[in-house]
């Protein structure tokens, strides 16, 4: 569990319990005042039922005082004779008796009526707010008036109020038992019984009038302000007629209340806070299982996949709610399609775009696991390298396209042979035991550019790899139509075999390129590696990479070899050929290394050098007064890039060289791979005035008619020819016919290879123009030529007056 | 806590049956002696009023109104015109002394709904051969609560 996650759960839990403590003290408070409120009403209540004893004890003790005056003999024969002064009398005896005698009833006034409710008589004490002549409490007798029947006999009292808001409690008594004669009115102060509530309650009480005055209040009372803990309730006693009168508060003690309220909070605090945090528990459970689990379990499938991507597209099983069941489902597809996504890029990384073939990315794993599982098996596997012949060429001439197409037809092809040497291994297998074959079935590859590697597992001997090998290369040899155009192509072979020529995949490719360029050297169509030209193989594969230096680093030379014009017996011209001082070699000759410039891309480059490098000789000389025409030897390769001519007309204008002082040779087989093409190309050099020689002609199978229509300036007999011509009296007629034909074609014909002075006179007798070879001079360094010159007996006129001046 | 035996002998076994018995026979002595004997609310022959009824009859009659309490409840007032004659002592010939009409009407009162004096008083006046005989109920204390006057000694 992350830091975040906690703290973020924590932080929701402490809300919780914080905002559940805030509600539970809330609604403690609330509780509280409804608490308060409660106690107010009860002891409200309680003060209204007290008050109401309280009245109804004064109306009894005033009832006993209206029975009781009645009795007496004197007031009884004085109201009955309606005697006023007698009656006045007696009121005033009894009320001093009375207001003596009774401790808690306060007399005010006592009143004779008769039964018509006519004052007959009145106490004589003074009232502080009513006047001798007015009735207290006059509704009290318009209520006796309407009375009828029984009730007429009944005891009545109210509390009243004078208008100077002094409350009174009146009584009135009928006189006379169930025959009366007139009445009684007792009228007393209704605060002085209300004391008795304090003593009847128990606690502090204060009587307030209505201007708020005070009437009573027990010495234990406390204001309001003042009280602590205390509680105080209130309840107003009304006239008749609703008007209030007076005020009775009861004052309580409600500390052990409120002890008990703050109890039940801290236990409800309590309680609610730990079911609080037990719900807050369960609800985090829940979330947990539901919510926080499932996507837990994403995030940990997350992990896993980008720590591994075999991972990827594995379905996460999750349960939880909706939502979560969602997101999983949708990171399930996800994880599917970046899965299918994931095996589309890793085939695509495997495979060969062009024509879906397992790359060399891919072969190299093959052969990996082919070289353990031979290895436990202890069987033997064949590894083929083949390389395109002249597809270089192919793509340089016909364009990228073309070379495309080209190398689908030929995977395609071989496709078809592989599948066909499959069903002959598991035909051949089935009756010995195909389970040694089981998962091993031949496999191919395209490492790049032309070249494709064949796995060949569960072989017995060297002779099936040979077959095999030998098929791959007789398959390619039918031509192929490419977008009309009809190509021939070979190929080349190199043969490994597991474990005899290496115990591992690298030691067995390396070893199959070595065969492989043994084939392409020895002009076989296929050769299975053998030790014993390892070295050599070795030190031609170093100069692969050594050649790409040499042009850089100036290790390659330019040597010329004079070309003597018969006739003048002058040298009028030089060819070109390219050296390679090798630091460790010595000097190599171009067929040591020339191949391995065609195989490895570099012969452009090396095209290029020789040419400005033999330009730029060209001008050494032509300043020392020397006026050499040099010729350069084009491969086929760089005959067919379509960038040579203008490379050839920037060189010769950058280096200030006329177009007629460079002669470019063309072999025969060069022309002849795209002679249409040829054409072209050479028609534009021609244009350029730039001399063309056929080189090497007589070894192809050219004809004269076909060069005819060649651009061209001059043919190079081969070699070949010219040293047998002494002795072989067909190839003196083939030389002497070719120079006929030559010359009748407006060609210059050049006689190669000529050792001896016999060959020269031979050669001036048949009209040949040019001789070159060693019996003129072997190829000399450029700087060197001058000094063999003036040596010579060919010296150019122009060198023997810069001699002499 | 039922002390029904009835309901007891169904709900218990036989012991907490005789238990439940004991327990009413002991109760029921006690029962009588705090309420009294049950005071009927009817009783037959005899004319039940209230205090209005009372005072209506005593207006238009020779009513006697018999206070059939003790001399201590008395004190704490009466009915004006009542005689006090509790039920203790009376009978036909203490009756005769208040009352010699057995025709004319004669009320018992005592304290209140609960005080059975009252109606002893009258079942005896019954028995003795009074014709009217009448019963406040509702004693003095309906009475008083009627706040009609009373007489206080």
């Amino acid at each position: 569990m992350s830091f975040p996650r906690l703290s973020l759960r924590t932080l929701t839990t402490l809300l919780l319990v914080v905002l559940s403590m805030a509600l539970v003290l809330l609604s403690g408070e609330i509780y509280r005042s409804v608490a308060h409120e409660n106690q107010r009403h009860a002891l409200m209540d309680l003060v209204k039922i007290k008050a109401a004893e309280a009245l109804s004890e004064l109306e009894n003790q005033s009832l006993d005082i209206g029975l009781a005056i009645q009795l007496e003999p004197d007031f009884r024969r004085a109201f009955e004779h309606k005697d006023a002064d007698r009656l006045n009398f007696e009121l005033d005896n009894q009320f001093q008796q009375y207001s003596v005698t009774t401790g808690q009833v306060k007399l005010i006034r006592l009143s004779a009526y008769d039964m018509n409710f006519a004052l007959t008589a009145q106490s004589s004490a003074e009232l502080v707010d009513v006047a001798r002549n007015t009735a207290v409490c006059p509704s009290l007798l318009e209520r006796a008036r309407f009375r009828a029947g029984t009730a007429r006999l009944q005891t009545i009292a109210e509390l009243c109020m004078t208008p100077g808001g002094r409350p009174y409690y009146a009584v009135l008594v009928p006189v006379g038992g169930l025959h009366p004669v007139g009445y009684i009115k007792v009228v007393v102060d209704p605060a002085q019984s209300l004391r008795s509530i304090d003593t009847a309650l128990g606690m502090p009480v204060r009587i307030s009038l209505n201007d708020g005055s005070e009437a009573y209040e027990s010495s234990a009372w406390q204001d309001q302000g003042v009280a602590q803990n205390k509680l105080i309730a209130g309840y107003t006693l009304k006239d008749e007629h609703g008007g209030s009168v007076l005020k009775i508060s009861a004052m309580t003690d409600i500390s052990a209340f409120n002890q008990d309220l703050a109890y039940a909070r801290n236990l409800v605090m309590g309680v609610g806070g730990a079911i609080t945090l037990l719900a807050v528990f369960v609800a985090m459970l829940l979330l947990q299982k539901t919510t926080l689990k499932p996507i837990e379990l994403l995030t940990r499938q997350l992990r896993e996949v980008r720590q591994d991507r075999k991972h990827l597209g594995e379905q996460v099983a999750v349960q939880g709610d909706a939502k979560v069941s969602e997101l999983a489902t949708v990171f399930n597809e996800m994880s599917s399609d970046l899965d299918k996504l994931y095996q589309k890029l890793e085939k695509m990384a495997f495979t060969d775009a062009l024509t879906a073939l397992p790359n060399r990315a891919q072969f190299h794993e093959m052969l990996r696991q082919a070289v353990s599982l031979s290895r436990t098996r202890e069987s033997r596997f064949g590894l083929i390298l083949l390389d395109l012949d002249g597809f270089k060429e192919i793509n340089d001439t016909l364009g990228h396209h073309v070379g495309d197409v080209l190398l689908q037809q030929v995977s395609e092809r071989l496709k078809r042979t592989i599948q066909s040497i499959n069903i002959v291994c598991l035909l051949g297998a089935e009756d010995d035991a195909p389970h040694v074959l089981a998962g091993q079935e031949p496999a191919m590859a395209r490492l790049g550019g032309d070249e494709f590697a064949f796995l060949l597992p569960a072989l017995t001997n060297a002779q099936e790899v040979m077959t095999v090998a030998r098929e791959i290369t007789e398959t390619l040899q039918a031509p192929f139509v490419v977008e009309g155009n009809t190509v021939a192509i070979g190929g080349s072979v190199g043969i490994t075999l597991f474990p005899d020529h290496g115990e591992d995949g690298e030691t067995l490719l390396r070893r199959a390129d070595i065969a492989l360029y043994i084939a392409k050297n020895t002009r076989n169509a296929y050769a299975l590696y053998n030790p014993a030209h390892d070295q050599n193989s070795v030190d031609q594969l170093t100069l692969r990479a050594e050649l790409r230096n040499a042009i850089a680093t100036g290790e390659l030379v330019l040597h010329y070899q004079p070309k003597l014009h018969i006739k003048t017996g002058r040298i009028h011209g030089v060819e070109a050929l390219v050296r390679w001082q090798h630091p460790q070699h010595g000097l190599l000759m171009p067929p040591q290394f020339l191949p391995v410039a065609e195989r490895s891309g570099l012969i452009g480059v090396l095209t290029q050098w020789v040419l400005v490098e033999a330009l730029r000789q060209h001008n050494v000389w032509r300043r020392a007064g020397l006026d050499l025409k040099v010729a350069v030897n084009l491969s086929s390769r760089a005959l067919y890039d379509l960038r040579l001519p203008d490379q050839i007309a920037h060189h010769l204008m950058r280096l200030q060289v006329p177009p007629s002082s460079l002669e470019l040779e063309i072999t025969e087989d060069a022309i002849m791979i795209d002679p249409q093409r040829a054409l072209e190309i050479l028609v534009r050099l021609n244009a350029m005035r730039i001399k063309l020689s056929i080189d090497d002609f007589g070894t192809g199978y050219s004809s004269l008619g076909y060069l005819k229509r060649l651009p061209v300036d001059e043919i190079k007999i081969d070699k070949t020819f010219v040293m047998e011509m002494e002795q072989s009296r067909s190839d003196a007629a083939i030389v002497h016919a070719t120079i006929d034909l030559a010359h009748n074609l407006g060609l210059n014909v050049v006689a190669e290879g000529v050792e001896s002075e016999g060959m020269l006179s031979m050669l001036a007798r048949l009209n040949c123009d040019t001789a070159q070879g060693f019996y003129v001079s072997r190829p000399i360094p450029g700087e060197l030529m001058l000094e063999w010159l003036s040596k010579s007996p060919y010296a150019q006129d122009k060198l023997m007056v810069a001699e002499r001046v | 806590m039922p002390l029904s035996p009835r309901s007891a002998w169904h709900g218990y076994g036989k012991g907490a049956a005789i238990f439940a018995l004991m327990m009413w026979l002991l109760l029921l002595p006690v029962a009588g002696f705090a309420a009294g004997e049950v005071v009927p609310e009817i009783i037959a022959g005899i004319s039940r009023v209230d205090a209005e009824k009372l005072i209506e009859l005593e207006s238009r009659s020779n009513l006697v109104i018999v206070d059939s309490r003790l001399l201590v409840d008395r004190r704490q007032g009466y009915i004006e015109g009542s005689v006090s004659l509790t039920d203790t002592v009376t009978d036909c010939d203490s009756l005769a002394a208040v009352a010699p009409d057995v025709k004319a009407p004669i009320l018992f009162y005592c304290n209140g709904p609960r005080c059975p004096r009252s109606a002893r008083a009258a079942g005896i006046a019954q028995a003795c051969g009074y014709r009217k005989v009448y019963w406040l109920r509702g004693g003095f204390d309906e009475w008083k609560q009627k706040k009609y006057p009373y007489v206080k000694k």
